[in-house]
C-alpha cells in the first residue's frame, strides 16, 4: 500500500524508494511469514522436547525465555528483525537529512496558514522518555539536530510506514480513526466542543478527530518539539486547522474542564505504570462532565507464557521498556483511583488494523466523567 | 520450515565451521543487510533502465528518477524482493536442526 503524498512528506529519489521498498519487504516477511513459523517452531519441536525433558510444558515467560534463547532460529529472526529496525531509520533518515533545510522551510510556510503552534523550551524531559529512544528510533521523537526542526517528525512519518509495511493505511491514521469511531459509536450523544490528543506525535491519530468531530476545536500535546514542528505542518498541508501545544500529558497547563473529549493512541505503552495513573488522573482533571478519556493501546496482557514472551520482544528488543504496563492495567480500578465511576469505563475490543493483526490485544478503553 | 516438496537446501555432512562469534557476528548480519538493500535497490534501477530501453526512451537520471512502475511492474519487483530475502536470510533462519549440528552440538 503506497503512501499518500501530502506537502510534508519527504521526497525520495528512485534508489531511496527502491530500499525503502526492500525494509518495508524485510519487515513483511519477517512478521507475516517468519513470526508464525516461530509459534509452530515452538507447539511442535521446543515445547514437546521440553516436555520430554522435564516432564511438564513450560509453564513460565522465564522457562520460554531460556528455551528460546537456546533456539538458533529464534535467535536469528531476532536479529533480522532488530536489524532491520537499525536500518530503518538509518535509511529514511538519510533522506530527510539530505532534504531538511527544504523541509523545515516548507513547514515555517505551511504553518502560516491553519491552526497554531505553541512550543515550549524549558518543558523538562521525563527521565522516562530521556533515557530510551523508542522503538530504536535515533533521537527519539523529542531531539532538536538544528534550528528548527522538523527531522523527528519527518523520520517518523515516513519510517512508520514502512515498519507497519503500509498496514496504517495511506495516512498512518487507521488507529486514529478506529479511536475516533468507536467513542462516536459507544457516546453517539458526545458533541464535542473541545478535544485532545495526547501523546500525538506526528498527528497521525489527531487528524482523524478533526474528520471525526468537525465543529471541535481540536488540539494535540507531545514532549517532542521537532514531532510538534512537522505535525502541525503536515495538518496544514491536509487542510485541518489543529493547534499543536508541547507539553507534558501528565501535567498539561490546561485549565480544568476545558475538554469534552481527550484522548491518546499507541502513547500508554510507552509510559511507566505511575506515569499513566498520573496521565488518568490528568484526563479527569481537563474533562467537563460529561466528557470522556478514550485510550487506544494494548488491552491485556496474554497469559500464554509464549505469547508473553513474544509480546515482551519489543521491550527486549526495541527500546519499549514500559510495554507490559499498559498491558497490565487494572480496570475500573486504575480510573477510579483518577477519580472516575468505576460504572462508567468502557472497553471496545478488537478495534482492528495493524496492531491487532499482529497480536489481537489491542483495543480502546477509557471512561466518562459524571 | 517444513521441506515439504521443496528442494532441501541444507547438506547432510560433517558440521560447518565455526567463524564469527557473539557481537561481531551481530554486527556482520547487519552490515550483508544493507549491503542486500543495496543490492535490492541497483537491481530495480537497472529494471527500470530495461523497461525505459524497451520503451524506446533514453535511460538518462531525469527519465529513471521519474520512472513510476505499473502495479504489474510493482508486484513482480515485490516477488524479486522477497526472493532476495529468502537467498540472503536462508542461513539466518536455517532450521535449529541444521544450525546445532552445524555448531558441533548435540541435540540431546
Amino acid at each position: 500500500m503506497a503512501q499518500a503524498r501530502h506537502a510534508m512528506l519527504i521526497e525520495e529519489t528512485h534508489d531511496e524508494r527502491a530500499r525503502d521498498a526492500f525494509i518495508a519487504s524485510l519487515r513483511e516477511y519477517t512478521m507475516a511469514e517468519i513470526y508464525p513459523q516461530l509459534r509452530k517452531h515452538y507447539d511442535e519441536v521446543l515445547a514437546p522436547r521440553y516436555a520430554a525433558r522435564h516432564g511438564e510444558a513450560p509453564a513460565s515467560v522465564d522457562r520460554v525465555r531460556a528455551i528460546m534463547e537456546d533456539s538458533p532460529f529464534y535467535m536469528g529472526y531476532s536479529l533480522l528483525v532488530r536489524g532491520t529496525q537499525e536500518l530503518l531509520w538509518d535509511t529514511v533518515g538519510e533522506a530527510v537529512e539530505r532534504q531538511l533545510p527544504a523541509l523545515i522551510d516548507k513547514a515555517e510556510a505551511l504553518r502560516a496558514g491553519k491552526g497554531s503552534l505553541t512550543l515550549d523550551a524549558t518543558l523538562p524531559l521525563p527521565n522516562y522518555t530521556a533515557a530510551v529512544d523508542i522503538h530504536v528510533m535515533p533521537g527519539g521523537f523529542h531531539t532538536d539536530i538544528t534550528a528548527n526542526d522538523v527531522f523527528a517528525g519527518a523520520l517518523y512519518d515516513r519510517g512508520v510506514h514502512l515498519f507497519a509495511f503500509g498496514g496504517l493505511g495511506p495516512l498512518n491514521d487507521e488507529l486514529g480513526v478506529a479511536t475516533a469511531a468507536a467513542v462516536r459509536k459507544q457516546f453517539p450523544d458526545l458533541a464535542p466542543r473541545r478535544v485532545l490528543d495526547l501523546g500525538c506525535g506526528a498527528g497521525h491519530a489527531t487528524l482523524p478527530l478533526a474528520e471525526a468531530f468537525p465543529a471541535a476545536e481540536i488540539h494535540g500535546v507531545d514532549l517532542g518539539a521537532p514531532m510538534l514542528r512537522y505535525a502541525s505542518a503536515r495538518a496544514a498541508a491536509l487542510g485541518h486547522a489543529i493547534h499543536f501545544t508541547q507539553a507534558d500529558a501528565t501535567h498539561t497547563k490546561f485549565p480544568d474542564a476545558s475538554f469534552d473529549l481527550v484522548t491518546s493512541t499507541l502513547l500508554l505503552h510507552e509510559m511507566p505504570r505511575p506515569a499513566i495513573l498520573a496521565l488518568f488522573r490528568e484526563c479527569h482533571r481537563l474533562l467537563r462532565p460529561g466528557g470522556v478519556m478514550a485510550h487506544h493501546d494494548l488491552l491485556r496482557w496474554p497469559d500464554d507464557p509464549f505469547d508473553a514472551f513474544m509480546m515482551a520482544w519489543t521491550t527486549r528488543h526495541n527500546n519499549e521498556p514500559y510495554e507490559r504496563a499498559s498491558g497490565t492495567l487494572k480496570f475500573p480500578e486504575d480510573c477510579a483511583a483518577a477519580g472516575f465511576d468505576a460504572a462508567d469505563v468502557f472497553i471496545v475490543s478488537q478495534a482492528g488494523a495493524y496492531l491487532e493483526e499482529v497480536y489481537q490485544v489491542s483495543g480502546i478503553r477509557g471512561a466518562r466523567k459524571r | 520450515m517444513a521441506a515439504g516438496n521443496k528442494r532441501r537446501r541444507y547438506a547432510n555432512g560433517p558440521p560447518r565451521p565455526k567463524y564469527l562469534a557473539g557481537v561481531d557476528a551481530d554486527r556482520a548480519v547487519m552490515m550483508i543487510l544493507a549491503l542486500a538493500a543495496e543490492v535490492s535497490a541497483l537491481r530495480e534501477r537497472l529494471d527500470t533502465h530495461e523497461r525505459l530501453a524497451a520503451a524506446e526512451q533514453p535511460p538518462v537520471p531525469d527519465a529513471v528518477e521519474r520512472y513510476a512502475p505499473s502495479e504489474e511492474v510493482e508486484a513482480a519487483r515485490a516477488a524479486a524482493r522477497r526472493a532476495l530475502i529468502d537467498r540472503v536470510t536462508r542461513v539466518l533462519l536455517e532450521p535449529d536442526s541444521v544450525r546445532v549440528r552445524a555448531a558441533g552440538e548435540s541435540q540431546e
